[in-house]
């Protein structure tokens, strides 16, 4: 029996035609869906791997402010969603996240900037934090993540800035420098904030795969 | 009068100032092993490179370089065999003749970590499971070179392993703070210690095999009876995280070194404890992070290893039972 489904190409070619799907620039129907397909294959792309370092600690509070009144370092924001291959969001994720302080140093005593946040159903992160500062054994900034979740793969992760000065202005060209980062993908564009109080913002989702 | 005031403190706390002697290493030293003899001290080198010493003199004796293809270089304790793992497999070369005694051949390319059983017949490997993902997996190969078994090993890398005395067990500790003890017969996980809030850097044995002491990042060394996998003591004290840690012939005493953070660069203590009072009988300053600290066989002598500088000591006499 034949199966009344719409293909991808299908699918998009409607939505092309009735007005939901629409380029910003002139652009043939044709390299819309590619490019479409193109975005469709890296969401479903599991996030890539990195170490996990030697200062992980198990037990951080659940915490997504891990910033006290008056800590030194610049502000930031990191906020995402975790979701899987399949495109699915995913719920009751647990997110252990850990990092140096503006100065370069892990608290291992203690738990100054480390938290386990646990995802709701809109499965959802916000940290607000500040930037990492630069430690000579790992001369990026970077921060750590350890995602576990019922029915997937557990995940090891780093986020990185691509406002580093490690990356010389160029992450394109330098992200892979020393052998430190694996993935271009985890290098993450900053937006500043001027106004206000002044802060960093950095997107970070997480695609796990599935076990 | 200060200063001497200051001198008889430090001596009243078992604080040693000085070497007896300090090889210079052309490289930064990553773990240290006196062959069985106790006449050579081998250096693994954060080069690649093995360097063998001449343990009363100092002098260099040999560098061994790193073969080609090879990714690490094991050299365990007793120094009497080097373990190499790259593109040619796992390789076991005799330290002083330099030959090649075994090599496997057919194991997965991922394998990063070795360990010895204390009579060379079993070889343990870790390295992760797959190529993508962050889950490691454990094997062990009997003597003819065959997988005994594979075992999940926690996430994110082996921070260390070990062999019990008599070959019967395989600890593996992780990076995601979890010790893993297994039997090496058929693989059964005898203990999983999940209690451990941080990574253990160092694991060892002590001679007798009744205890396995565990130290990290929490500047704890904990020492776990092997017959129940109960914690039996802690010892405490060291200002630093631990990362290097040797057990005494006669199984009296630890030695322990460690680093302060990150960048490495702060004196460090290295620390001779007495396992049955859990006191500190020495403190030993370096300038730097300690990666390496063995004793010689007979006891009386500690080798550390701090950067590119190799310290030798004298030991105080342990006292009689």
């Amino acid at each position: 029996m034949k199966r009344n489904e719409l293909t991808r190409r299908e699918m998009v070619e409607n939505c092309i035609v009735r007005g939901f799907l629409v380029a910003g620039v002139p652009m043939s129907a044709s390299n819309l869906f590619a490019l479409w397909q193109d975005g469709h294959k890296q969401a479903g792309k599991p996030t890539p791997t990195e170490v996990l370092g030697p200062f992980f600690k198990k037990g951080a509070p659940n915490s997504s402010n891990l910033r006290a009144p008056g800590d030194p370092g610049f502000p930031l924001r990191v906020a995402g969603k975790v979701f899987n291959t399949r495109g699915e969001r995913v719920q009751g994720a647990q997110i252990d996240i850990w990092q140096a302080d503006h100065a370069g140093r892990y608290d291992v005593q203690g738990y100054r900037y480390r938290t386990k946040i646990l995802t709701e159903s809109a499965a959802e992160y916000t940290l607000e934090t500040v930037l990492p500062g630069h430690y000579s054994d790992r001369p990026a900034q970077h921060i750590h993540y350890l995602i576990t979740a019922p029915g997937h793969r557990p995940l090891i992760t780093q986020v990185y800035f691509a406002t580093d000065p490690w990356f010389e202005g160029d992450p394109e060209k330098n992200y892979n420098k020393r052998s430190l980062v694996g993935n271009r993908e985890l290098v993450r564009p900053v937006k500043l904030f001027e106004e206000g109080k002044p802060h960093a913002e950095v997107s970070f989702d997480i695609c796990l795969e599935r076990s | 009068m200060r200063a001497a005031i200051l001198l008889a403190v430090a001596a009243s706390c078992g604080a040693q100032s000085a070497p007896d002697r300090v090889i210079q290493s052309d490289a930064d030293i990553g773990n240290l092993a006196f062959s069985v003899d106790g006449s050579t001290l081998a250096g693994n080198c954060r080069d690649g490179k093995v360097r063998l010493w001449d343990a009363r003199s100092g002098a260099l004796k040999r560098t061994i370089p790193r073969e080609q293809g090879d990714n690490s270089v094991t050299l365990p304790s007793p120094a009497d065999i080097l373990g190499s793992v790259g593109s040619e497999g796992i390789r076991i070369w005799d330290l002083q003749s330099g030959e090649l005694k075994r090599r496997l051949s057919s194991v997965p390319k991922r394998i990063r970590g070795l360990a010895f059983s204390p009579d060379r017949k079993l070889l343990a490997g870790s390295g992760r499971t797959s190529d993508t993902g962050s889950e490691e997996t454990v094997r062990l190969w009997d003597a003819a070179g065959k997988e005994r078994f594979a075992a999940p090993a926690g996430l994110g890398g082996t921070s260390a392993m070990a062999l019990s005395p008599d070959g019967g067990t395989l600890v593996a500790a992780s990076y995601d703070t979890n010790v893993r003890a297994f039997n090496t017969r058929n693989g059964e996980l005898l203990r999983l210690i999940e209690e451990l809030p941080v990574a253990m850097f160092a694991i060892v044995f002590s001679p007798d095999g009744k205890y396995l002491a565990t130290a990290g990042a929490d500047r704890t060394i904990y020492l776990w009876d092997t017959k129940t996998w109960k914690l039996s003591r802690k010892l405490t004290g060291q200002p630093e995280m631990i990362q290097s840690m040797d057990f005494s012939p006669d199984g009296r005493r630890i030695l322990t070194g460690g680093f302060n953070d990150i960048t490495n660069q702060h004196p460090v203590s290295i620390i001779l404890w007495d396992v049955g009072s859990g006191k500190a009988l020495r403190t030993l300053p370096a300038p730097h992070a300690v990666r390496a600290v063995a004793f010689s066989p007979d006891g009386r002598f500690a080798a550390t290893g701090c950067q590119k500088e190799i310290s030798l000591w004298t030991l105080p006499a342990a006292e009689a039972r």
